[in-house]
């Protein structure tokens, strides 16, 4: 069998779509789409990518990894050219929850539950809101150059899909979620736009734990921010509203009525768009086959990457003073965090006495610039029994 | 006057280091308060200063007049202030929200630099530079609301600059990739995959200034870099009139070998390619084997794995021959064009449904068979790419019209090197009719993961006996097949041969086995 690791080495250096048929003289029954990571790039300028006939490819990951699919998901997105080719990536994970690239996740998840859970929390590049995974949850990605991103008209294929395979009614609504009913969100959606590839990616609830995501999706109340904030909505699963559906169902569903969509102006019939159709394609998403693929992973799982990219945040919580310094006194502290680092410990509550106001302004200015953990409050309140030198000390104990 | 410029200095890194989110009122107010207090006379002096433009890496340079120009929104003269607006996002978006700055005030910038990330509603937005030149004001706050059509940051250009204000069509040097079109293989050298290439902003410029498409030029750096050495290389190669190394060389010498290879290429209506030419080389040749041929090293060592057993025959083909010509009519009459190609291959399908385990497939550990139950007989072509097997799917439902049309397709594909993934995998069975090129017996390789495969020979009129003991003319012509001696013995493929042969040699029993 010839080596995976060389099929796609090759179909990064070689252009030519015939090639493939060499490489793939042992067709191992996986169809392998290598029709060429194109070496030709874009042009540069404002060149009307829609008048450019392309294909269409659907991609299905093998992997449930969160980490590994969104990585791919970066990767094809900035090392693919889709002027010839539109791609949609379908991928599940195991249980996640995944926050908008500007999101702060105190806000959006319940950081505790989770990490007793096992459960990651992850940051993705795209904007929007937070969304918690399973494996009774879709992800589609459809990606395509800049000029031709429309988030309609992805949306619509889904909607036509589940209308005719499954005889499910749904709709996109002017915030593009697709909704069923009145008002029961099963999808919603993000996007990113550069200079000449764009994605828009969306959710399906098919099947999945509705307990899990609630408990999941809870966050922290007592924070002010003007990170994105995730807009609540009732949802449903597909499934209820069919019982037949099943995610593999709707995989080809779905990858079917992609492939055989055919944009505005192109007259084909949907059997001619499929003929032509680049098909599907097994996508196993490690470093082997997609070089620079491991960093991107690494980044994504970093705790800085979650963490230090949140927008600024104050988060105020009432820390009891000890007993050695004040007699039942519990003042609310707020805590300005920016990028991960504590830059501000500000006293919220009115009518502190003011030797207790001192100490915490001192401990507060000792705390400036250091990583923000939820276990600040506790530290703070540690640090007020502590004698003069310790209690400024950057790491106590 | 030493010491009010350390002053200045520290001054200076503090500000810009809280800086970066500060109104440039602030700004310019601040200088306004620091020239009064340094009591300084400040003249603008009328000269260009080589500042941060030209001198890619030092933002702070630091000379008297340099800080005299700066604080004064008057361009310098050679520069000009360039106001960036706010691109349309689309989807009638009128206002976004800054999520990030990438760049701040002082920064030099190349085009298509990312300068900022901004957020409408779901889509999160990279906005890249136009241009060239130093961010010189950033109109807004992380978390500011900014305007579609309005300015978003100030960037100061050099005036030399010509594609200021016009479309980013012609960037010749500083294209990010070109159209590839009849290059085929790149030996060795590793590009990124949409032919971007990595250099700074200043290789850039110089390469802009020269008109050198930085894609002729050879990167010598990391990941294939092109480093300022290179392109000074390359501007010395280019003046001394040598040619200078391109990083993609067209594939000449495959081509020509491949040519004195395969004079006719497989095809049933062939294309007449040119005469063989010979290839007379001067000294032994060293080249790596890439693409096409790499391919066929790994796919044959594979193959050879499989403990191949052969089982040679001759077909009497004397009555296809002599129907030949109302089947070609009547082929016509469908818009299809006809040989015996298709006949093998509904032939070879009837005789599979009598034999099902030669269209079967086995694991690598040859530890399970699998039947399979479409027949997709492969059809070997010679491309001028070189060896390629698709496949028609579904023999077994198809009329022999259906597979001489679908025989035409992929040929025609084939020729124009466009063949689908779907066309080239999923075959079972494959027939080689190396006869269209010569020969008479042949020892085919077996593809995994299939089983056999049958390589047919040339037809020839010879003379044989007929049933009255006579010499007659007969139309010769000879098959060997190979197949997986694990799981076929030869018993099977004889008798499979016989009825293959059977079917060939009195095409009426054919219609025995119409469905």
């Amino acid at each position: 069998m010839m080596s995976l690791r060389n099929i796609a080495n090759m179909s990064l250096n070689i252009p030519l779509r015939a090639v493939v048929g060499g490489t793939n003289l042992l067709g191992s029954g996986t169809n392998l789409s290598n029709t060429g990571i194109v070496g030709c790039a874009t042009n540069v300028g404002t060149q009307d990518s829609s008048r450019i006939p392309f294909n269409r490819g659907v991609f299905i990951s093998q992997s449930t990894n969160i980490y590994s699919n969104l990585a791919f998901e970066d990767w094809l997105y900035k090392n693919w050219s889709f002027e010839k080719r539109n791609v949609m990536f379908i991928w599940q994970n195991s249980p996640c929850v995944v926050i908008g690239r500007h999101q702060n996740p105190y806000v959006e998840a319940n950081l505790q539950y989770l990490e007793s859970a096992g459960v990651p929390v992850v940051r993705r590049n795209s904007g929007g809101g937070a969304v918690y995974h399973d494996e009774g949850n879709l992800n589609c990605t459809f990606f395509t150059t800049r000029d031709r991103y429309n988030r309609k008209e992805n949306l619509e294929v889904i909607c036509q899909a589940l209308q005719e395979d499954f005889g499910i009614q749904a709709h996109v609504n002017h915030r593009d979620d697709i909704i069923i009913g009145q008002d029961f969100k099963v999808s919603g959606t993000a996007a990113k736009l550069g200079r000449q590839s764009a994605y828009h990616h969306c959710t399906l609830l098919v099947r999945t734990n509705k307990q899990q995501m609630k408990l999941a999706l809870q966050g922290d109340k007592n924070i002010q921010s003007k990170a994105t904030a995730s807009i609540p909505a009732l949802v449903m699963n597909l499934h209820d509203a069919n019982e037949d559906i099943s995610v593999q169902k709707l995989i080809s569903s779905i990858g079917r009525k992609y492939l055989e969509s055919s944009t505005k102006g192109i007259d084909a019939s949907s059997q001619q768009m499929y003929q032509l159709s680049n098909g599907y394609t097994l996508i196993n998403p490690t470093d082997d086959w997609f070089p620079g693929l491991a960093k991107v992973e690494a980044e994504l799982s970093s705790y800085s990457w979650l963490h230090n990219k949140t927008p600024r945040f104050t988060i105020t919580r009432p820390v009891t003073v000890p007993e050695c310094v004040a007699h039942n006194t519990t003042v609310n502290i707020a805590v300005q965090v920016y990028h991960g680092k504590v830059e501000d410990v500000k006293i919220a509550s009115q009518d502190v006495c003011p030797d207790v106001a001192d100490l915490i302004n001192e401990i507060g200015g000792a705390l400036k610039g250091s990583q923000y953990t939820p276990a600040i409050f506790n530290d703070l309140a540690s640090r007020m029994r502590l004698p003069q030198p310790l209690r400024n000390q950057r790491s106590v104990m | 006057m030493a010491a009010t410029a350390v002053l200045c200095y520290s001054r200076l890194s503090f500000l810009r280091f809280n800086f970066q989110y500060a109104r440039t009122a602030a700004v310019n107010s601040y200088w306004a308060r620091q020239h009064s207090s340094c009591k300084r006379q400040t003249q603008v002096v009328p000269g260009w200063h080589p500042c941060s433009i030209c001198i890619p890496r030092s933002k702070w340079v630091l000379s008297r007049k340099h800080r005299a120009d700066r604080p004064f929104h008057t361009t310098a003269v050679g520069h000009r202030l360039v106001s960036f607006l706010l691109a349309d996002i689309g989807e009638g978006i009128k206002e976004v929200v800054i999520k990030e700055w990438f760049v701040s005030e002082g920064d030099t910038v190349a085009q298509f630099d990312s300068i900022c990330e901004v957020q409408s509603d779901k889509a999160s937005v990279t906005i890249t530079s136009r241009y060239d030149g130093v961010i010189r004001k950033l109109f807004y706050d992380v978390d500011d609301t900014a305007f579609v059509g309005k300015p978003l940051v100030d960037i100061e250009v050099s005036k030399e600059d010509d594609s200021v204000g016009a479309e980013v069509q012609e960037g010749e040097a500083i294209s990010v990739g070109r159209p590839v079109e009849g290059a085929v293989i790149e030996p060795g050298n590793f590009t990124l995959p949409t032919g971007k290439i990595l250099t700074t902003p200043a290789v850039r410029r110089i390469a802009m200034e020269y008109k050198i498409d930085l894609y002729d030029v050879q990167g010598t750096g990391k990941d294939g870099r092109i480093l300022k050495e290179d392109l000074l290389q390359y501007i010395e190669r280019k003046k001394s009139g040598v040619k200078a190394p391109v990083s993609s060389t067209p594939t000449s010498p495959t081509v020509a070998t491949r040519q004195t290879a395969a004079p006719t290429p497989a095809l049933q209506a062939p294309p007449t390619l040119p005469p063989s030419i010979p290839v007379f080389l001067g000294e032994d040749k060293d080249e790596t084997i890439t693409g096409f041929q790499k391919a066929m090293v790994r796919s044959m060592t594979h193959a050879m794995k499989i403990p191949h057993f052969g089982y040679c025959d001759e077909i009497d083909m004397t009555i296809l021959v002599n129907m030949r010509k109302e089947l070609k009519a009547m082929a016509q009459a469908h818009g299809v064009r006809f040989s015996y190609m298709p006949v093998f291959i509904k032939a070879a399908s009837i005789a599979l449904s009598h034999f099902p385990v030669l269209n079967s497939s086995v694991d690598e550990k040859c530890e399970n068979i699998k039947y399979k139950a479409s027949h997709n007989i492969g059809v070997a072509m010679d491309t001028s790419e070189g060896l390629i097997v698709p496949n028609v799917k579904g023999v077994q439902r198809l009329t022999l019209l259906e597979v001489a049309a679908e025989l035409n397709r992929l040929q025609e594909l084939g020729s124009r090197g466009a063949l689908k993934t779907q066309d080239i995998t999923g075959g079972t069975f494959t027939l080689s009719n190396i006869g269209s090129i010569g020969g008479t017996y042949a020892k085919a390789v077996i593809l995994p993961p299939e089983v056999a495969i049958g390589a047919i020979g040339k037809i020839q009129a010879l003379p044989r006996f007929d049933a009255a003991g006579n010499v007659t003319k007969a139309h010769i012509m000879q098959v060997s097949w190979s197949a997986d001696h694990r799981i076929i013995d030869g018993a099977t493929m004889a008798r499979f041969s016989n009825l293959w042969k059977s079917f060939l040699e009195n095409p009426a029993t054919m219609i025995m086995h119409l469905k």
